[in-house]
């Protein structure tokens, strides 16, 4: 197997150092493998599909499965998507294949868990599907056995499943816009189907579906917050088309953004591989959607006036505290106001993170760091869940919300404890 | 691609011929020869490479040398020397605060900065303030008490003879 | 070629007036017995000019007094250590202890450590031997100069040897300090020949003026004002710089990645590529250069997943095909384990750790077609040197291995690995080479103290005795180290330009997996498994296997006391009879205001309620050296994980030479403790190691910092022992048995993270 040992010896050997001058490069996106083959066609799809991304544990073989999905209903683990008889779909017949991906069913006549978004590649034409599938079964063959699912009474009943289909679930494929371009219709199928951003942007009803009212505004997954990628001014809507194309490719902006926990693992095993033609399709296509309020307020709407915390107040501890924490542990990258030295990721408050008065992504990013390989490289941050202890990450995520985010942040050791076992 | 700069170092102005994106770390180090910013991690994850720039504790392993401009560096050669000791360098020698010392240089620098801000620290204040600077050889408590002393003696106290550094109570004779 | 900045011959730490410009021009220094080879001499000379005056090459024999110490005409003692400075403070130490046997002022005394051209072969500088072992022969040696020249001088003065005193390096009659003669005097115009008297006795104790004091250290000034010259801040003209670029398979003994391509058109011109088998480095002018090429250098490899994942190491350990071993064994405990009222049975885990040093391994090395110098933190210049001479393909006596001091290793870092890339690119591109490994490269690649698995049994009776007591270890060796005449295998340049697999004897698992109380039956049983089999790379880090080892020991005696409904102390003092080891637990008991218990004092109920316990801890390390006791406090809770607020310790080396030196190493060893039990595991997936800085791999910060209590107990009528690591070996123990107390719950897998101490709370 080839496997990225660039990336592996490569992490960790230098940062993006200066921050002057970082300026978007024109058609950063490298353009992927032509479709010469149907192998390197079905890798393409296989990538614009993320299947690595749910079928991968962290230390585990890719497409070999286990990754574990919290769901309000219990723990599901991703299956074994290799080519091994017993443990994978290495057994499979190519019809099967398809019916799972288009209609949800198992190889048994199963109604199988959403979590496996079955809801988008539904769309997906049987031609694309079966490329995936002779993809995956070109990878290495791994006999890695997944654990078996735990779902609570009574969801651990895949018939009820029966039900929750009836009402989210329309089953069919993608059927092109007429009034619409050839390329906006690309861009539809990219992001609805292959790229299924729904999925972790859109919010989800009672049961569970996804609430189409108030598509791509944003919603919680897995203890991540998912933006708002509409353009409204407190989504997408100030970005430049160029920007907006540049951070598909690469999961950042310089100065304005940067993406870090699933969005990076995103870009890192998805969006970085998409040709600049196929990205320029899903920001057509993104630029279009109705706009929805999301809950991080447009910079323009945030003013950074807070009153100082009352001395001696416990707030003003926590306050000082996390101030000399961000001078030793984060200033050196982050500096934050463009008045000192250095800083690779300044300007603090342009990050959604940073405004987002839940501080969930923020907290996430403190506890366990970031990592990306954009098309324009690697980047990185270091976890924080042990170098730092809970009192000390809440004090330097109280710190940079009152500071940088101009919000009243008042974080807690509790509130770090419970992200911590989000994870 | 190299440019010609001058740093402002240890109340010195060096002038320098480097590829601006290069980190102030190896410049110190290797055009300047001030090899008391010590390499640890080139991630900004352990302290050891810290100077002072503008008074304030900056990681040269993560700071391009062409942002720093005209601010002034003070690194671990500039605070003092066995002749003119600082009396964070004086107070780490009196508690013995070092094993192999790699880590000191920057923890003395990161403690420079805390008690340019805070005359009075706290232990707690000095844990905080050099928790993100890393030891691998356990040398913490030493480091504190080392950092307590020198504030005392920077407020102009002095020492009160149970402060000795090295205490010898404790020592029983078994035999 | 001598190092451009700091010195590769002479610590760079001391004291002026003693500096080793100042030294060489003063007239003839002298050997005692100074015999230089001749044939020696003009390579010598050619080598160094300057030291020709007084620094001469390491004696053949080191029976002789002048292997190991010299005194120059200017009254100064030059000592030639074997044994090298690791920032732990040896260095001060055994100058203390050659100049208390000689008579001598600290200040008069030099120290030339660790070079092949000059020191006498001491092995390694490791195991908590250089006080208790290393220091012997120098030390004998000074008795003996002590003897020589005290001879000499009642011969000069006409007197009994028994009138004579003598201090500060001078000699007078007892009682008329007129009549007096220097030892620079005695030397002066002669030579003195002698070879070591192995009979001769020690100073008496009541004598010491030195030793048992605490001597400030002598290198820390010259560190804490950012001028003391480690091996990352030396220069050697002409130097370049390099990186290595190294295989996906990070870290595993076996490195099977192959190089399939190298596209040296994504590096700027300027900057050499270096490959050799599968070794690949970039070479440059200037040190950023380097490292940025590194990074850019589009390079693939093939390598396939051969490791077991993570989640199934123990197991396989456990089913790996081994060698086994009986370490200790009395009575027939099986059919007494049988025949106990009561048997229970635990198994212990430890996973994988890394060395943690702060600045990442670094070397120079300057290699011609006929000669190589090799500056490096080795703790064994000679065994370096010859699987260097391999690794290069010339003969051992072309090569020299000078040591000098890096970040703090505790043990078997990248140290050796980097100066063989240093030397195998010097060689390669006709230049002195520096090599500074990455963070990645540290913690990826430097070999790890190894994982093991540790099975326990014991028995007792219906009245709480224990009859029976079974070990099982499961263990690589512990010792990978550059070996002589072992060839390059044991240095990642060899396996990765050669192909060759690391091997290394049965060392270090066996460390404290034997008995030291006084059960009835037992029987100990090491089940080596080869090195090759070690997933990842394993050898040398503090204490070997003495940390695992005692952590299973000393965790199931608690287990042991608890099935018996006995205070976990009594029932250890119920099987020792060395005086010692019960000195050290009273000591240490007493100190921490030890009350008698039935531990766990309260089973946790709830994940977020805060309770609090003691427990503790002992061990002989390498059951026949330093004794450690220690009672360790806690704080638990399932949500915010376990603090450890304060560990006590009770310390029994023998003769205490330094004793804030020893504070200080014991204080190290504490941290460094709590550090390995609470938060260190290196992650790997089934190709390699993927923790490869201090985010994923963490360490103790200040926030984590206890008190630290030090009983010392000093036995000025013993020899010393070594203090480097005994007292890391009983941490673990102390803290999962304070655990205990506090809750209830019993943690046997090493890290204590707080997703264990929920699992362990769910399994409850
Ligand atoms: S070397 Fe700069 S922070 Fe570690
Ligand atoms: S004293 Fe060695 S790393 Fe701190």
């Amino acid at each position: 197997m080839d496997n990225s040992g660039q990336f592996r010896q490569r992490i960790l050997v230098t940062l993006c150092l200066l921050s002057a001058g970082l300026s978007i490069p024109a058609g950063a996106a490298r353009p992927a493998g032509q479709t010469d083959s149907a192998l390197d066609r079905g890798r393409y799809l296989t990538q614009a599909a993320n299947c690595k991304g749910c079928h991968t544990t962290i230390l585990g073989q890719p497409y070999a499965g286990s990754v574990a999905f919290d769901t309000p209903f219990g723990t599901l683990y991703s299956t074994n998507i290799t080519a091994d008889e017993v443990e994978g779909i290495g057994a499979w017949t190519e019809d099967e294949f398809v019916r799972a991906m288009h209609e949800g069913i198992g190889r048994n006549g199963q109604h199988l868990y959403p979590a496996f978004p079955y809801t988008a590649y539904t769309q997906l034409s049987r031609e694309d599907v079966i490329a995936i599938r002779d993809y995956l079964m070109a990878q290495p063959v791994v006999a890695h056995e997944v654990p078996s699912n735990d779902m609570k009474f009574p969801f651990s009943n895949r018939s009820l499943l029966w039900f929750w289909k009836l009402m989210n679930f329309d089953e069919g494929r993608f059927a092109a816009d007429e009034d619409q371009s050839e390329q906006w219709n690309r861009g539809a199928y990219l992001t609805e189907a292959l790229g299924h951003c729904g999925q972790c942007h859109t919010p989800r009803t009672l049961t569970q579906g996804l609430d189409d009212d108030e598509k791509f505004a944003g919603a919680v997954l897995q203890g991540w917050r998912a933006y708002n990628i509409t353009p409204h001014e407190t989504g997408i809507g100030n970005w430049s088309g160029e920007e907006l194309r540049f951070y598909l490719s690469t999961g950042h902006i310089p100065d304005k953004i940067a993406s870090g926990g699933p969005m990076a693992d995103v870009v890192t095993n998805s969006l970085r591989h998409l040709s600049p033609e196929d990205i320029d399709a899903m920001a057509t296509y993104l630029e279009t959607i109705p706009p929805q309020a999301g809950i991080v307020p447009a910079l323009s709407d945030v003013s950074f006036n807070l009153d100082e915390p009352a001395e001696d107040s416990a707030l003003a501890a926590t306050m000082a505290s996390g101030e000399q924490l961000f001078e030793t542990a984060c200033v050196s990258c982050h500096y934050p106001d463009g008045g000192g030295p250095g800083g690779a990721y300044p300007l603090f408050p342009h990050h959604s993170a940073v405004r987002a008065e839940d501080g969930l992504n923020l907290i996430n990013v403190m506890l366990q760091g970031l990592e990306r390989h954009g098309s324009d490289g690697y980047k990185f941050m270091p976890a924080y869940h042990a170098l730092m202890n809970d009192e000390q990450i809440a004090a330097v995520v109280t710190y940079v919300g009152r500071r940088f985010g101009g919000y009243e942040a008042d974080f807690s050791a509790e509130d770090i404890r419970k992200q911590r076992q989000e994870h | 691609m190299t440019t010609r700069m001058t740093l402002q170092v240890n109340g010195e102005a060096r002038e320098v011929q480097i590829d601006a994106t290069t980190p102030l770390l190896y410049v110190l180090r290797n055009e300047l020869e001030l090899r008391g910013a010590k390499f640890g991690c080139g991630l900004g994850e352990c302290g050891a490479c810290t100077a002072l720039v503008d008074g304030r504790p900056v990681r040269t392993c993560v700071t391009a040398t062409g942002a720093i401009g005209e601010r002034s560096i003070v690194t671990i050669e500039g605070l003092g020397s066995a002749e003119n000791p600082h009396p964070l360098q004086q107070a780490f020698i009196d508690e013995q605060a070092a094993q192999c010392a790699y880590c000191i240089s920057g923890m003395i620098m990161t403690a420079k900065a805390l008690l340019e801000r805070k005359a009075s620290p706290s232990d707690a204040d000095i844990r905080n303030a050099l928790s993100a600077n890393l030891c691998g050889c356990g040398t913490h408590l030493r480091i504190v008490r080392a950092v307590q002393r020198a504030a005392g003696v920077m407020r102009g106290e002095t020492a009160k003879p149970d402060d000795a550094g090295m205490k010898d109570e404790g020592v029983q004779h078994a035999s | 070629m001598r190092p451009e900045s700091g010195t590769g011959l002479v610590n760079s730490a001391l004291p002026e007036a003693l500096s080793r410009r100042h030294f060489l021009k003063g007239t003839g220094a002298m050997a005692i017995g100074f015999s230089l080879l001749p044939a020696l001499m003009p390579r010598l000379v050619a080598a160094d000019t300057e030291s020709a005056n007084g620094v001469r090459p390491a004696k053949a024999s080191s029976s002789d007094v002048d292997a190991w110490l010299l005194i120059t005409g200017r009254g100064e003692l030059v000592i030639y250590s074997g044994k090298v400075e690791l920032g732990t403070g040896v260095e001060t130490a055994l100058r203390q202890i050659v100049a208390e046997e000689l008579l001598m002022p600290m200040a008069a005394t030099r120290f030339i450590q660790g070079d092949t051209q000059l020191t006498p072969d001491q092995g390694y500088t490791a195991g908590s031997n250089t006080i208790n072992q290393g220091s012997v022969p120098m030390r004998r040696a000074a008795a003996t100069a002590r003897r020589l020249l005290f001879e000499r001088a009642a011969e000069q003065l006409q007197v009994q040897v028994d009138q004579l005193t003598g201090s500060d390096g001078n000699i007078h009659v007892a009682g008329d300090e007129a009549q007096a003669v220097s030892y620079a005097s005695l030397i002066g115009n002669g030579l003195l020949e002698a070879s070591i008297d192995q009979e001769l006795a020690f100073l008496d104790a009541d004598r010491y003026r030195l030793v048992g004091q605490s001597i400030p250290r002598v290198d820390i000034p010259s560190k804490v004002f950012g001028r003391f010259t480690y091996v990352h801040d030396l220069t050697v003209a002409g130097m370049l710089h390099a990186r290595v670029i190294r295989p996906p398979d990070t870290g595993a003994t076996r490195v099977t990645a192959e190089l399939k391509s190298v596209d040296r058109s994504s590096i700027p011109a300027g900057v050499k590529i270096v490959q050799r088998g599968n070794f690949l480095a970039v070479v440059a002018e200037k040190e950023w250069q380097a490292i940025s090429a590194a990074d850019a250098l589009k390079v693939e490899w093939h390598s396939q997943p051969r490791l077991p994942r993570m989640e199934q190491l123990y197991t396989e350990m456990r089913a790996m095909q081994s060698e086994e071993k009986t370490i200790a064994s009395s009575g027939d405990a099986n059919t007494a384990l049988g025949e106990a009222d009561e048997t229970i049975e635990a198994v212990y885990q430890w996973p994988y750790q890394m060395h943690d040093s702060i600045g990442p391994s670094c070397s120079v090395a300057n290699v011609t077609a006929d000669s190589a110098e090799v500056w490096s933190s080795t703790q064994g210049v000679y065994p370096l040197r010859s699987c260097l001479a391999d690794l290069l393909s010339m003969p051992e006596d072309a090569v020299r291995v000078i040591y000098v001091e890096g970040s703090g290793c505790y043990g078997h870092n990248g140290a050796d690995d980097v100066s063989a890339d240093a030397a195998l690119i010097s060689q390669i591109v006709g230049k002195p080479v520096r090599v500074q490994w990455s963070r990645a490269d540290e913690h990826g690649w430097n070999p790890k103290g190894p994982a093991m698995v540790m099975v326990l049994k014991g028995g007792l009776s219906s009245e709480g005795d224990i009859t029976s007591w079974t070990f099982d270890n499961w263990t690589p060796p512990h010792l990978t180290r550059p070996i002589a005449r072992m060839g390059a295998k044991n240095l990642l340049a060899g396996n990765l330009a050669s192909d060759l697999v690391p091997d290394g004897p049965a060392i270090g698992g066996d460390r404290n997996a034997g008995v030291t109380y006084r059960y009835p039956n037992y029987q100990v049983t090491t089940h080596w498994i080869p090195v090759e089999r070690s997933p990842l790379r394993p050898s040398a880090l503090r204490a070997l296997g003495g940390i695992q080892n005692s952590f299973a020991n000393e965790s199931f005696v608690d287990e042991l006391a608890h099935a018996a409904g006995a205070d976990p102390v009594a029932m250890r003092l119920n099987y020792l009879q060395d005086e010692r080891a019960i000195a050290v637990i009273k000591a240490a008991t007493e100190k921490a205001g030890w009350q008698a218990r039935k531990s766990p004092q309260r089973h946790l109920e709830h994940t977020d309620e805060m309770l609090s316990g003691r427990g503790m801890a002992y061990a002989q390390y390498k059951n026949g050296s330093a004794y450690v006791a220690i009672v360790a406090e806690v704080g638990v809770s399932v949500d915010t994980g376990i603090h450890v607020g304060k560990i006590t310790v009770a310390h029994d080396c023998g003769l205490i030479i330094n004793p804030d030196g020893l504070r200080n190493q014991i204080e190290g060893n504490v941290l460094q403790g709590i550090s390995r039990t609470l938060k260190e595991e290196v992650i790997f997936d089934q190709i390699g190691v993927t923790s490869l800085e201090w985010g994923a791999y963490p360490i103790l910060t200040f926030a984590d910092i206890p008190e630290v209590d030090i009983v010392l107990l000093d036995r000025p009528e013993l020899p010393p022992l070594g203090a480097g690591e005994p007292t890391i070996v009983a941490v673990p123990a102390a803290i999962a048995n304070a655990v205990f107390d506090a809750t209830g719950l019993r943690l046997r897998t090493v890290p204590f993270t707080r997703q264990r101490l929920k699992a362990a709370f769910s399994a409850a």
